[in-house]
């Protein structure tokens, strides 16, 4: 009877978490529909905004598994296809699953690598999840582009170490 | 085997989602998925209209107060000859869609309707934007209709390609998969080339030759040579122009701002 009940409550648990990550997911996307801040370098085509599912996903990965954060990845990925995508549904999907893969490597290696390899391993994986898109849309990368998806890198990480160093008090990255 | 699933999960979960993705990218043109985008849309309608409605305003409050200053000229001066309604459509009106109402106007069956765009600033690259207007808002007979959107001065924003009950996509002209035929003018004596974007708001033109005249400053329109877009409307003007062995490289410029479209008005006319 014990046991039953445990069970019970450890299923229930598990709804309850899906629950809430779904939650957080649709807050996501309302918070980033109304996000008023963003800016454009002449001849870009990328816009200079923080961008909170690449954030979530990475203050995510410090709490889940990483199989659980690439399913989250995949989910997350084809609602952002449905949000922006008009042929190439699909895309987000594939490149947000790898993303999160890789994104699940610093928590693996949190005691093997030092501070600045785990910060510069970040800016590189979030600079190839906006380059990407250049390849597929077959557009012309230029330096405004450089710059902007660089500033865009920045701001997802120094978000990202703010939330480390004052709500996690410096036990993730630092 | 158990224990290869259970210490290898990451590795199968991750060939798992990209399975599932490339699946998902294959069968985009399925109806399960284009009904799944419609219903993304159609939530997404209900948490943005707040905020594109306070867009709509902030943009027209200029003319909102212009309106209001006519009317009250208009009241103290009944001596004025034309009607109200005229003074509202000369203030509302651009050049440009009073140019393309004068145009469709000898074609009874065109269609004008006006819709908000549900605006994303993602610095995710996107090539579609939505729209408030859907099956519900459309007359009866759309489905005999070829719509294009065109912004509030009249030119060219994209097509329509989607339609869900309360909202629709729209191709921009800057997806690649979008390639618009251009004309310099609209006689057919001068050249057509075709567009190919190559940034969110640049674009190359193919297949103009050293003896075609085009100089920085021109416009283009689209061409009578198009089957997606009706012709004449307003697409890019020319910012570069330089020569290789056989064709010029000319790199032209959207003259719609694909960055702050709020509004935008859909064009329905009859296919020709």
């Amino acid at each position: 009877m014990l046991f039953l009940l445990e069970l019970i409550l450890n299923k229930g648990l598990i709804v309850l978490n899906l629950f809430r990550v779904l939650a957080q997911i649709y807050l996501i996307f309302i918070i980033s529909w109304y996000m008023p801040f963003y800016y454009k370098i002449s001849n870009s085509s990328v816009l200079i905004n923080l961008d909170l599912i690449i954030l979530f996903l990475t203050i995510q990965s410090i709490t889940m598994k990483r199989y659980q954060l690439i399913m989250l990845g995949l989910l997350l990925g084809f609602l952002i296809d449905l949000d922006l995508e008009q042929n190439l549904i699909g895309l987000n999907s594939f490149f947000f699953s790898l993303f999160c893969y890789f994104l699940g490597l610093i928590k693996i290696h949190a005691d093997n690598w030092t501070f600045k390899i785990k910060i510069m391993y970040l800016f590189s994986i979030y600079f190839l999840m906006f380059f990407n898109k250049f390849i597929f849309y077959s557009y012309q990368f230029n330096f405004y582009d450089f710059i902007s998806i660089s500033i865009n890198s920045c701001l997802v990480l120094l978000v990202f170490l703010s939330v480390d160093r004052f709500y996690y008090k410096k036990r993730v990255i630092y | 085997m158990s224990k290869y699933f259970s210490s290898n999960k990451s590795i199968i979960a991750l060939v798992i989602a990209l399975i599932i993705s490339l699946l998902v990218y294959f069968n985009n043109e399925s109806s399960v998925i284009r009904f799944l985008q419609n219903y993304w849309t159609d939530l997404k309608i209900y948490i943005t209209k707040p905020k594109s409605q306070l867009e709509d305003f902030m943009s027209n409050r200029e003319r909102l107060n212009q309106i209001k200053l006519e009317e009250i000229k208009f009241k103290l001066n009944y001596k004025q000859q034309e009607p109200y309604i005229k003074y509202l459509e000369s203030i509302i009106e651009s050049q440009g869609i009073r140019n393309l109402k004068q145009r469709f106007s000898e074609q009874d069956s065109s269609i004008f309707i006006l819709a908000n765009v549900l605006w994303h600033d993602n610095p995710q690259i996107s090539s579609s934007i939505s729209i408030n207007m859907g099956l519900r808002d459309f007359p009866g007979y759309f489905k005999k209709k070829n719509f294009i959107v065109v912004d509030e001065m009249g030119n060219l924003v994209g097509r329509l390609t989607d339609i869900g009950n309360k909202s629709s996509l729209v191709q921009l002209i800057n997806d690649v998969n979008n390639k618009i035929i251009l004309e310099k003018k609209h006689s057919s004596n001068d050249f057509t080339a075709l567009m190919m974007p190559i940034s969110y708001n640049k674009s190359k033109l193919l297949g103009v030759s050293l003896n075609d005249s085009i100089e920085i400053g021109d416009t283009l329109f689209t061409s009578y040579k198009s089957d997606v877009y009706i012709d004449r409307i307003p697409v890019c003007k020319v910012i570069s122009v330089s020569q290789s062995q056989a064709f010029r490289n000319v790199i032209v410029e959207n003259l719609a701002n694909l960055n702050y479209i709020n509004n935008v008005i859909l064009i329905g006319v009859d296919f020709e």
